[in-house]
């Protein structure tokens, strides 16, 4: 269950990400902020680490190619129909994401 | 039509007058537009041009896939399956490759010149290794 | 590069739509096939389910040039394979479990029909696998000259603006496409690959000639090879082979068990590794002689050019995938079939003023294929609660019923207008999904009321197939709601 821990780190990174692009700091009607980027590659970076070191990193690592895409669906989702309301999503994602880091027992 | 294509004309603005970027833009503008930029003439010669696109991408791009294998397991400095595994794998990324290259080559006999020319090389250097041991 | 993008999609659009949707679906082969097997539970060790599969070979087809079992990954049933002259297609399936002494489950391909059909299209070999591998290849073209000629790609990677019009389509596409490529790129890659000796044997052919017997021998070493005596024999128990090749695994699990020749002297067993253990396609494997039951040769494939194709194949089959990633999987082979679909409209979409003959057939063949194949699908499901489970033949059946509501659907689609054809067939897809949990309780007794008792295959199918009828009712609200009074408003209004 890695995926406890990756796909909420993973959301909240690509979040992040978005939020960093004009286009979509527009869309969710907030301000810019120039941490946006570095975190969000940081969160991306510390989801990639959750996959690597559950059980099997091998099995791991697939599966996170895939969640990187199903998270970014919800954060195409998000913008579609609830913009305004993302840049909370990332940080409940990212709490989310710890919680179950630790949940999953990984070190 | 490229001219009134919007994409293009923002590739107009924004390129500077600085000879490498002009040429860079220019392979860029050939990959993505693909169009002959020496071809005149009328409507069968186009026909043919794309014919021959469309021969290099396919009929030529598995003829380099099968001449690439070849030569690859041939070739390659590993045990005589190890060598056939890797070149198999390696020689289907021949085909997109080619395909590519038939749509991008600036001209209709560069495109199939160019993957004809490949085919035979790779092919003959195959036949000239001979079989392994 | 637009135009090698836009043609090569459209040309082999519809026949890639069927690959990757039946593809999609065999991701959970497993479960379908449990679920068109209601007689087989799946129950106790697949070890005790491959002793009794044995078993009965050994009473029924003593002459049999070979039995070939696969335990499936995930449910604790073996299906067993053996040649029968009399079967349509030369060889007759049998399922069993721990507790089955007779095969008591209905003949039937499963969810094998849908791997089957994704990877040869039913077609005889090897023009099926040419076929599907063509195909493959030009998605792969189409894949590459789409990210050549997508400029924006990073720019727009979060975008989507669902207008209704060219650009909300175009947008869909993009989405679809871009944040699962690198699935995209490794399931069509990993899927031309385990054809290569059919479509690529070159590489083969250069180093080894015609010289098959070497190239198999060095290509799974340590593997003995013997041709059937022709002296009777008996095969020794099956048992203690299992048990050996488990200690040999290391706790690993049984795959496929393959007896060549079990009624001859010089009978050999092959046991497998199941796929399930590791991301590499049969991983190893041990042979044994059928009589005596020794160990006479074992292989683990540990070189890296071989082991990069074992993991490749691994990579596309997935059936090393636990939960989280097999649901993947299947969302972004879903991804894949929404880039082909939205695409197959895009292309309708740019051509909109001036409709030729070619946007008629186009927008006719994409009805067709798009809500005919999904229900032909479906009618597969239905054509299995509905035909006796006694009749031998119905494994046939339920195939060619499956293509005749496929070609069905598409007369409709032909002869309709595409409008009115979309929402009327994704009424008939909503139906056959949403009403087929019911009949399956009516027929089996089996259902998602049951779970409580643990009969969860049934839950997750049930529920699944909800979730479809849902998905084809939004899209047959959607058809409507563009067609009739309501679209015709509007052009006046534009008209105005």
């Amino acid at each position: 269950m890695t995926a406890l821990a990756t796909l909420p780190l993973a959301f909240s990174g690509l979040a992040l990400l978005s939020l960093s692009m004009d286009r979509h700091v527009r869309q969710a009607m907030a301000r810019q902020h120039q941490a946006r980027r570095p975190g969000g590659w940081a969160l991306l970076a510390l989801s990639l680490a959750a996959a690597l070191l559950s059980d099997n990193w091998r099995f791991g690592l697939v599966e996170w190619t895939g969640i990187i895409a199903a998270a970014a669906a919800l954060v195409v989702l998000m913008l579609t129909y609830r913009p305004r309301a993302l840049s909370a999503a990332a940080a409940v994602g990212t709490v989310l994401g710890l919680i179950g880091w630790a949940y999953v027992g990984l070190s | 039509m490229p001219h009134s294509d919007p994409l293009y004309s923002h590739h107009q603005k924004n390129i500077a007058n600085h000879s490498q970027l002009r040429l860079v833009h220019s392979v860029m503008n050939g990959i993505v537009h693909g169009r002959d930029r020496r071809q005149t003439g009328g409507r069968w010669q186009r026909i043919v041009a794309l014919c021959a696109r469309i021969a290099a991408a396919s009929v030529g791009g598995y003829g380099l896939a099968a001449a690439s294998a070849a030569f690859l397991a041939r070739a390659l400095p590993m045990s005589r399956v190890e060598a056939a595994t890797a070149a198999t794998l390696i020689a289907f990324l021949a085909m997109p490759a080619a395909a590519v290259w038939a749509f991008a080559a600036s001209t209709a006999p560069r495109a199939l010149g160019g993957v004809v020319m490949m085919t035979v090389v790779l092919g003959a250097a195959a036949w000239l290794l001979g079989p392994r041991p | 590069m637009t135009g090698l993008h836009t043609w090569s999609g459209l040309v082999i659009g519809w026949l890639l739509f069927a690959i990757t949707l039946t593809g999609t679906a065999a991701v959970f082969s497993s479960e379908i096939s449990a679920w068109m097997q209601p007689e087989v539970a799946g129950r106790g060790e697949p070890r005790q389910a491959i002793e009794k599969a044995v078993a009965w070979l050994r009473q029924t087809q003593p002459h049999a040039r070979g039995w070939f079992l696969a335990a499936d990954e995930r449910i604790a049933t073996v299906h067993a394979l053996y040649e029968d002259r009399t079967a349509p297609r030369g060889y007759r399936t049998a399922s069993f479990d721990a507790i089955t002494d007779t095969p008591v489950a209905r003949p039937t391909m499963g969810g094998q029909f849908f791997y089957r059909f994704h990877f040869e299209l039913m077609l005889p070999n090897p023009w099926g696998r040419i076929l599907t591998s063509a195909a493959a290849m030009v998605m792969l073209i189409a894949i590459v000259s789409g990210i050549i000629i997508h400029k924006r790609i990073f720019a727009d990677f979060f975008t989507l603006r669902p207008t209704g019009g060219q650009r909300g389509w175009l947008d869909a596409h993009n989405v679809f496409g871009v944040l699962a490529l690198p699935f995209h790129l490794m399931i069509t890659f990993t899927g031309i690959v385990p054809l290569f000796k059919t479509t690529l044997p070159w590489g083969i052919v250069a180093n080894y000639g015609a010289d098959n017997a070497t190239a198999l021998a060095e290509f799974y070493p340590g593997l003995p090879r013997r041709g059937p005596s022709g002296t009777p024999g008996t095969l020794a128990d099956i048992g203690p082979m299992l048990a050996e090749a488990e200690r040999y695994f290391g706790g690993g699990r049984i795959g496929r068990v393959n007896i060549a020749a079990p009624g001859d002297a010089a009978s050999i067993v092959t046991i497998m590794r199941n796929d399930g253990d590791q991301l590499a396609y049969m991983a190893q494997a041990l042979r044994f002689d059928g009589m005596t039951g020794k160990l006479i040769g074992a292989h683990t494939e540990d070189r890296p050019a071989r082991k990069t194709f074992d993991v490749l194949y691994g990579l596309h089959i997935a059936r090393f995938a636990p939960d989280v990633s097999r649901w993947l999987y299947f969302v972004c082979g879903l991804a894949l079939a929404g880039v082909i679909a939205t695409g197959l409209n895009l292309w309708l979409k740019a051509r909109e003023p001036n409709k030729g003959f070619g946007h008629w057939l186009v927008a006719r063949l994409n009805v067709g294929t798009v809500v005919g194949l999904p229900i032909a699908m479906l009618g597969f499901l239905w054509a299995n609660r509905l035909l006796p489970a006694t009749y031998l033949e119905r494994s046939a059946a339920e195939v060619s019923i499956f293509f005749w509501i496929w070609a069905a659907c598409s007369l409709y689609a032909l002869l309709r207008a595409p409008r009115r054809a979309w929402g009327e067939l994704a009424i008939v897809a909503a139906l056959a999904a949403g009403l087929l949990p019911f009949v399956s309780l009516a027929l089996t007794g089996r259902g998602l009321w049951h779970a409580m008792d643990g009969d969860r295959l049934f839950l997750g199918f049930d529920l699944v197939l909800f979730a479809l009828a849902a998905l084809a009712a939004v899209i047959a609200r959607k058809a409507f709601a563009t067609s009739g009074p309501i679209r015709l408003a509007r052009k006046q209004e534009a008209a105005a």
